[in-house]
């Protein structure tokens, strides 16, 4: 009985363990971004108050991951379905912003829809 | 022998005289007003006194700056009637100001104080346990314990005289029977304030106030959100997300949460391992992440904590800079046992000292979030003014 106990509870310490070693989920990382910018050829870099002013009149603002050619421009959705321009905007001043999420293509677009967006600075 | 008995009454009639002309030099000067009486003797704020004696100077000189009466330090004005003022050479009549305690009156004419005489003010026992906390940036909060006279028929309520230390006090905030606490509002963060509360007391329309109870305090900016306008939050170690918090980013205007690759910038971090969660200052979560960039800041933590609901409940009596013990320092947070939220009082930028109040929030435990990223969240009550020992 008590070797059963002791077994019981071995594995219960184990079940335990591997719970908090759980693997991290690991965000992408990069920029906030006008797409407007990037459209007239600048680098997309922007303020947070120019940015969350931007997103407050509709202009798309997007994430950039990667440099020169291996660059990817991302939209941004919310779980809900809804575009997370407005959110994104406030991580304008941030070097980097990590993003959890789930990656889709649609039509030829990067589509991120966001579970986590986060400083990394 | 005849000759030397009459020297030593000779010698013994001059020193008599001097000792009474010296007694007379310690309660006035020649040219120093003198106070023969008043009446009445007693009476509340507002009663009008009548002063009788001598060389208070001629009505014609009479001057608001030079010519004044001191109810134990506390300056009267002088009894109006018609138009006449009524100071004399040998007669004044004051009112009893309304701050007025039991002491002496003195009259002052150009410098030259007279002899004190006694007028005594009926007693408002004063309220208790006055605290204080920084409600946000503009406002403080405080609370008291009601006075023991608050049962009388003829108490009136509370009277809070609010300024600026170094400043005089304005006209009272007054406030009904039955209140306990108070929030003054439009005040300026980093400035420190006297809070004068008083019991006070209504004497057919004479209000009396109880000695006051005093408490320094300045509002100090309260955040809820970061940099990003979103929660504050401090990592688990196994995320890629920052487990250090900077408690004021200067440019962003809120705290800010940072990874070990800006360490240099935490003021205060946690580190989790298995059930373990290290929650302390800069330096002691540099010992434990060996990828801790730069030198860590000085940041302390009092070795007292609070277990509450909100930032709202953590009141105190005193500065923050008195009765708490600093040091660079961790706790391990599973060894709590509260179940609630827990405050700590926090000080960086060394030597002149950014005081603050950090509030971890309990929801279950402190650890939140998903698996792997897991985070402690967080509420900052920040005091941006250096060497302002006050904040929350």
């Amino acid at each position: 009985m008590h070797r059963i106990i002791a077994i019981l509870l071995f594995v219960g310490v184990l079940f335990s363990a591997t719970m908090n070693s759980e693997p991290a989920p690991k965000p992408m990382k990069g920029q906030v971004a006008s797409l407007n910018d990037l459209v007239m050829g600048g680098t997309g870099k922007i303020d947070k108050a120019k940015a969350t002013e931007l997103a407050e009149k509709g202009s798309p603002i997007v994430f950039i991951t990667g440099k020169g050619k291996s660059a990817k421009v991302y939209f941004v959705y919310n779980a809900d379905g809804t575009f997370a321009g407005k959110n994104l905007a406030k991580y304008a001043n941030n070097i980097t912003v990590g993003i959890i999420g789930k990656v889709k293509k649609i039509n030829g677009l990067n589509i991120l829809i966001a579970e986590t967006i986060e400083s990394m600075d | 022998m005849k000759y030397f008995k009459f020297s030593a009454l000779f010698l013994l009639l001059v020193s008599f005289s001097f000792f009474f002309y010296s007694c007379e030099e310690t309660t006035s000067t020649g040219d120093n007003p003198v106070i023969d009486s008043i009446d009445p003797t007693n009476g509340v704020p507002g009663t009008v006194v009548t002063i009788l004696g001598s060389k208070f100077g001629d009505p014609a000189d009479y001057n608001q700056s030079t010519h004044k009466v001191f109810f134990n330090g506390e300056e009267a004005s002088i009894n109006v009637i018609g138009t006449e003022i009524q100071w004399f050479d040998d007669e004044i009549q004051v009112k009893v100001p309304q701050k007025a305690t039991t002491g002496n009156v003195v009259v002052e004419v150009n410098g030259l104080q007279s002899n004190g005489m006694l007028f005594t003010v009926p007693v408002v026992q004063p309220v208790s346990a006055l605290m204080a906390t920084s409600k946000d940036d503009k406002s403080v909060s405080l609370k008291w314990n009601a006075s023991a006279d608050e049962s009388n028929a003829d108490f009136a309520g509370y009277w809070i005289f609010v300024y600026p230390v170094g400043q005089t006090s304005g006209d009272p905030i007054e406030l009904p029977k039955g209140t306990t606490t108070y929030i003054a509002t439009d005040l300026t963060e980093g400035t420190v304030y006297n809070f004068d509360v008083h019991a006070v007391k209504n004497y057919g329309g004479n209000y009396l106030l109880s000695a006051k109870t005093n408490i320094k305090w300045s509002p100090a900016s309260r955040f809820i959100l970061n940099i990003n306008d979103d929660n504050i939050k401090m990592y688990e170690t196994a995320s890629s997300f920052g487990s250090g918090l900077q408690l004021f980013d200067p440019s962003g205007g809120a705290p800010k949460t940072l990874k070990v690759t800006s360490g240099a910038d935490w003021d205060l971090g946690i580190y989790t391992s298995g059930s373990n969660i290290w929650f302390g200052s800069a330096s002691k979560m540099k010992a434990r992440y060996s990828s801790f960039a730069g030198t860590a800041k000085v940041c302390q933590i009092s070795s007292t904590k609070y277990e509450v609901n909100s930032l709202d409940d953590v009141f105190d009596s005193q500065a923050l800079d008195q009765g708490h013990s600093f040091s660079e320092s961790e706790i391990d947070l599973s060894t709590l046992t509260g179940n609630k939220n827990v405050v700590f009082i926090v000080r960086t930028n060394s030597p002149t000292w950014n005081y603050a109040k950090v509030m971890l929030i309990y929801n279950g435990g402190f650890l939140q979030g998903p698996a792997g990223n897991r985070y402690i969240e967080v509420q900052v009550s920040y005091q941006k003014t250096s060497g302002v020992p006050y904040a929350l």
